[in-house]
């Protein structure tokens, strides 16, 4: 297995030792797991939201947020009910359903990626033309979709990106979620879900032009809106904690403890997103991107790069300067006016931030 | 020894259920209850058929109305279960807390807040330091306030309610005993107790006398209803001396009064900001009331609750949402979902994650509007009495929340209605909140209504102005007058009392008015106070309030201000100048509206003079001829003279710019119909010296901009068109430009014919 060259481990893979020590933890307390769950639901969410097992493992956090978001999710993928993950993008929308399923099923890889083009037979199944033409139709023709797959394992599947798959597309998983079978009308035959069998389906609240799910199908899902982090320090702990691991991925180069930095983009992020100044002294414009937490995430490690092999190998404010102002002007001309007006108005007078200032305008200019 | 403590959870469902029980179990002879004594004698109409809860007991000092205490009850309060049992059963019940009449006697620093001794808002506003009120003293009184809410959080439960079901009610081997489980609090606040600071010790010290009392008068099975966190203190009453001598302290008793008022859920929530309130009355009560199966009915509430709203939901909704409530509290360790489990339920299976819906939840059923009911013979001050008797007489009952009411005046109901709401606006109960601009609708209100239940301390305070709503606004609404420090704040009640027909205060009001106005020099002032007169005078027409003599103040009031006004008007500066425009303004369409003979005349009169005086405020004086001229007090000829005189090259173009600011502001009509003022002001321009036409133009911008866009436009195509033209064309003759004669006479014979006309009409066809 070359598994340093991958440039990025599934969840399961890379979360291996956590997964052991909370099975083991598991059958040393005894606790109850649903049908063909590798975990029981308590260890599902310790591995998410992190914790020390009494063996003195430490579970390091997937997810940092409102612990209520974990418990609704695992109680609905516990009660074989599907899992509408929705929010605006970079809420960590499909980080939690990869992980999810790398904890209950222990395979994070059954996944369907929507797009507009998604045909139904990455929903249900396509068949091997050749086999079909020597042989006619048969099992061995079929070529199963992942879902397909997860249900005869009774494992978790997962759709990202739910509402951009065309809505007749969509409409297959309803007896998928309702009946919990396949028919294949072909073979005369069908594939009924194992139990353990359950779907995890991320969506996107802020695009237009999405494909709204119908209202039968949207009523088979459990839906969780993934918030925005509630506060300054949890989003620093999130942008702190991938950036590391990010780091370590890609091999980058160590670069000290980048505290300051991280708190600086967090703050500018956190200001515009609201349109307040944290003070809430201070009105302002607020551009048209997300700045979602991933944004700020790649700014930082942007930053961490520049100053690894370009800088002296401490993050400045000049290495964060450009990716910052990439992530703010998404459109060139109102966003430019919102940045700019920003760094006049909040960042020229603030204490402390006058390299950041000057390092800013120097790029924007 | 037969007393029985049982400890219960103010306004628990799970602790009312248990005494109920208990007093079943126990059939005592005699209760005695943490409450006010001061309203023992108002016990027995808990029992009342008409009584339905929430309600609250007010106490309030006779002194100082504001000193007052609210002891609210729901159906759920296990204090109100165990009053209506004593009066069902006909054993004496009373309260035994330590009676408020010490406490209105105390210094306000010293207010201490417990349950039920809800202070009234004012004594809550000046109460700034009150421990309770800051957060971060929450946690170290939840153990106080609420030992068992401390109890259920210590095992896992954010719901107390659902831990005392689950602990305490549901048993493994299906026994229980109300008066076991009150033995087991016991001991579990013993446990509390000893982390606690000693609080209260009069209170309790006046507990335990109470109990000793009750033991003394021969009473065999002695049952206690207390907040929980008591329960130690009074279990071994011991020597009565040390109580004695601390209740001896206190400071003296205050004269009080006690009552019953309606009450809301919305009151009992923590919401309002009381220390003491519950979250989610709501959901208690239906704790209480549900039979069985208690998330899936409230499910069911929910999803009719939506439906009305016109939301779909299914009964497959209601399955899933029930089951991922059950999974959610078996995932935390929970026996019963409690309501977190069942609103996360909701929200993420009804309602699509989001929480916009979720409000509707929280305000319809988690708190759930409820307002309670007094039986009408409850004592009550005089004036709520009084209230009381008008609501019905009107079929005007308070309702909880917000509610819009439209009033047609012109029907006589309708009309009462808004003098009843005018008259509590008086008072400072401010049921209803007057929407709109009165001056649009002259016959139609339309009112905002909101019924707090501290209109019941606010009633009582009013108390002192009389013992009816109409005497009491009169008496209050007279001395409101007396001491306006300004004429225009003696209109200003003079036009509230004829909206609420106070007749009575409207007499030595308008004495006091005439007098004031009498010696009052200020032209101002007097100017400032007419228009809410002639408002008022205008409303009466409609309310058919008798205005006589109103109209007599009104009418000297115009003759004073048209003596003083020509006066008034010079010397002034810019500013000054332009105040006082607004009150020429105003008072000019306070005379109209009036519309008396003779005050016009005086009026006009004083025009005539601000129009002609030399040295007059360009400003006013071109003001002045400008309403003259509106008013058909003079022609369009001696406007033109006026004109041509203002914009003689002998006044300073300053000044005739102030003078044409005056006659041209507020509509262009004057200049695009009259084109010999266009013809006037074209002259006058293009006349301006060249070193002075930077001084005027701003001026002059400042009148054109007032216009609107297409007066503007108007004004100079004529002027275009005007060119130099030096002679004064008849108005007929000003055709708009691009007029087509031609095919404006093709249209002749049909109006010819529409009109009639039709012998010329004939000739053409």
């Amino acid at each position: 297995m070359s598994e340093t060259t991958v440039l990025r481990l599934h969840a399961e893979q890379a979360f291996a030792h956590e997964l052991e020590a909370l099975r083991k933890a598991d059958a040393d307390a005894g606790r109850p797991k649903p049908p063909r769950w590798k975990l029981s639901p308590w260890a599902v969410s310790t591995y998410l939201l992190g914790g020390t097992l009494a063996d003195g493992v430490e579970i390091t956090a997937k997810y940092i947020g409102p612990r209520r978001i974990v418990e609704i999710a695992i109680a609905t993928l516990a009660t074989d009910r599907a899992l509408l993950l929705v929010g605006v993008p970079g809420t960590a929308k499909t980080w939690v359903s990869e992980h999810l399923a790398a904890a209950i099923s222990g395979d994070s890889t059954l996944l369907v990626q929507g797009t507009a083009g998604t045909p139904e037979e990455a929903m249900r199944y396509g068949w091997n033309y050749a086999q079909l033409l020597a042989h006619g139709p048969s099992r061995d023709a079929l070529v199963p979709s992942p879902l397909m797959r997860a249900m005869a394992t009774g494992a978790i599947a997962r759709i990202e990106e739910l509402t951009r798959i065309p809505a007749d597309v969509q409409d297959t998983l309803i007896t998928i979620l309702s009946e919990k079978t396949l028919p294949i009308p072909e073979l005369g035959e069908e594939t009924q879900a194992e139990k353990g069998f359950s779907v995890i389906a991320t969506a996107n609240d802020r695009d237009k032009g999405v494909n709204e799910l119908s209202s039968a199908l949207r009523r088979r899902f459990n839906t969780v809106v993934l918030p925005l982090p509630g506060t300054a320090e949890e989003e620093i702990e999130i942008v702190s904690q991938r950036v590391k691991s990010l780091g370590k991925a890609l091999e980058l180069p160590e670069v000290p403890a980048a505290h300051e930095e991280i708190r600086r983009v967090v703050t500018v992020f956190r200001e515009l997103r609201s349109g307040l100044t944290t003070d809430g002294r201070t009105k302002l414009k607020t551009p048209s991107g997300t700045l979602s937490p991933a944004e700020a995430i790649s700014v930082v490690a942007g930053g961490i790069a520049l100053a690894a092999h370009f800088g002296d190998g401490t993050l400045r404010p000049a290495d964060i300067a450009a990716g910052i102002l990439g992530a703010v002007v998404k459109d060139a001309s109102t966003d430019k006016l919102v940045w700019q007006e920003y760094l006049e108005t909040v960042a020229r007078g603030r204490e402390g931030w006058g390299d950041f200032y000057r390092s800013c305008r120097e790029v924007s200019a | 020894m037969g007393v029985t403590l049982l400890g219960i959870r103010h306004h628990g469902p799970g602790s009312a259920r248990a005494v109920a029980a208990a007093l079943a179990e126990l059939q005592p002879d005699t209760i005695l209850i943490e409450g006010p004594p001061e309203a023992d004698e108002l016990i027995p109409m808990a029992a009342h058929p008409a009584m339905r809860p929430p309600v609250a007991l007010l106490v309030y000092s006779d002194a100082d109305p504001s000193r007052a205490g609210f002891w609210p009850f729901a159906e759920f309060s296990p204090e109100w279960i165990a009053m209506r049992f004593g009066v069902g059963a006909g054993v004496p019940v009373r309260f035994i807390d330590l009676p408020a009449s010490h406490r209105f006697g105390e210094a306000l620093e010293d207010h201490e807040q417990q349950h039920g001794e809800e202070a009234a808002e004012q004594d809550r506003r000046e109460d700034d330091d009150a421990p309770s009120d800051g957060v971060s003293h929450v946690l170290d009184h939840i153990h106080r306030t609420d030992p068992i809410a401390a109890l259920a959080s210590a095992a896992g439960y954010d719901d107390p309610e659902r831990w005392w079901e689950d602990v305490v009610e549901q048993r493994a081997d299906g026994t229980f005993s109300a008066l076991d489980s009150f033995g087991a609090i016991a001991d579990a606040m013993s446990a509390v107790r000893d982390h606690a600071p000693p609080e209260d010790e009069e209170r309790e010290a006046y507990m335990r006398q109470c109990i000793r009392e009750a033991v003394k008068a021969g009473h065999q099975r002695i049952a206690v209803v207390c907040g929980a966190f008591h329960v130690p203190a009074l279990a071994d009453p011991g020597p009565a001396a040390p109580d004695a001598k601390l209740l001896k302290e206190l400071p003296k008793k205050v004269k009080t009064t006690a009552t019953w008022v309606p009450w809301t859920h919305g009151r009992l929530a923590f919401r309002s900001g009381y220390g003491a309130g519950i979250e989610s009355p709501g959901w208690y009560h239906h704790l209480f009331t549900a039979p069985d199966r208690v998330v899936e009915r409230w499910l069911a509430r929910v999803a009719e609750l939506f439906r009305a709203e016109d939301l779909p939901v299914s009964s497959a909704h209601l399955i899933e949402a029930t089951r991922l409530a059950d999974t959610l509290a078996t995932l935390r360790g929970r026996t019963l979902a409690g309501l977190t489990e069942v609103t996360e339920a909701v929200q993420s299976v009804l309602c699509g994650g989001y929480d916009t819906q979720m409000a509707l939840v929280r305000d319809k059923l988690v708190i759930g509007e409820d307002l309670g009911e007094v039986p009408p013979d409850v004592p009550v001050v005089p004036l709520a009495a009084d209230l009381a008797r008008e609501q019905k007489r009107l079929r005007f009952p308070p309702r909880p929340g917000q509610t819009e009411a439209d009033l047609d005046l012109r029907k006589p109901n309708d009309a009462d209605k808004s003098r009843l709401l005018h008259r509590l606006n008086i008072l400072g109960v401010a049921w209803g909140e007057l929407g709109r601009s009165r001056s649009t609708g002259t016959f139609r209100e339309t009112w905002v209504l909101d019924w707090q239940p501290e209109f019941a301390v606010k009633l009582v305070e009013a108390a002192i102005w009389g013992t009816t709503v109409v005497s009491a606004a009169s008496a209050k609404a007279a001395d409101r007058a007396a001491d306006a420090e300004q004429l225009a704040g003696i209109t200003d009640v003079v036009e509230v009392c004829l909206l609420a027909d106070l007749p009575d205060a409207l007499d030595p009001i308008m004495g006091l008015l005439a007098d004031r106005a009498a010696v009052d020099t200020d032209v101002a002032h007097l100017a400032d106070a007419l228009p809410a007169l002639a408002r008022t005078l205008r409303y009466g027409d409609v309310r058919g309030t008798d205005t006589t003599a109103l109209r007599k103040v009104a009418d000297t009031l115009v003759v004073r201000i048209a003596l003083g006004f020509p006066h008034a008007c010079t010397g002034l500066d810019e500013d000054g100048a332009r105040q006082m425009r607004a009150r020429m303004d105003n008072t000019h369409q306070a005379v109209g509206l009036l519309d008396d003979a003779e005050a016009s005349a005086q009026w006009y009169k004083a025009m005539q003079l601000v129009a002609d005086r030399e040295g007059m405020t360009g400003l006013l004086a071109g003001r002045a001829v400008r309403l003259l001229y509106d008013a058909d007090r003079i022609d369009g000829e001696e406007l033109n003279r006026r004109m041509g005189l203002a914009l003689t090259p002998g006044v300073a173009p300053t000044e005739a710019a102030a003078w044409l600011d005056g006659v041209l502001s507020g509509g262009a009509m004057l200049l695009i119909h009259d084109p010999v003022l266009l013809g006037l002001l074209d002259r006058w321009i293009a006349g301006i010296p060249a070193d002075s036409f930077t001084d005027v133009l701003p001026l002059l911008r400042r009148t054109f901009s007032n216009f609107q866009g297409p007066e503007r436009r108007k004004i100079g195509e004529l002027a275009r068109a005007l060119g130099s033209a030096p002679t004064a064309r008849s108005a007929a003759s000003v055709e708009p430009p691009g007029f087509d004669t031609e095919r404006a006479d093709r249209a002749l014979p049909v109006v010819r014919m529409l009109l009639g006309l039709n012998d010329e009409g004939a000739s053409d066809g």
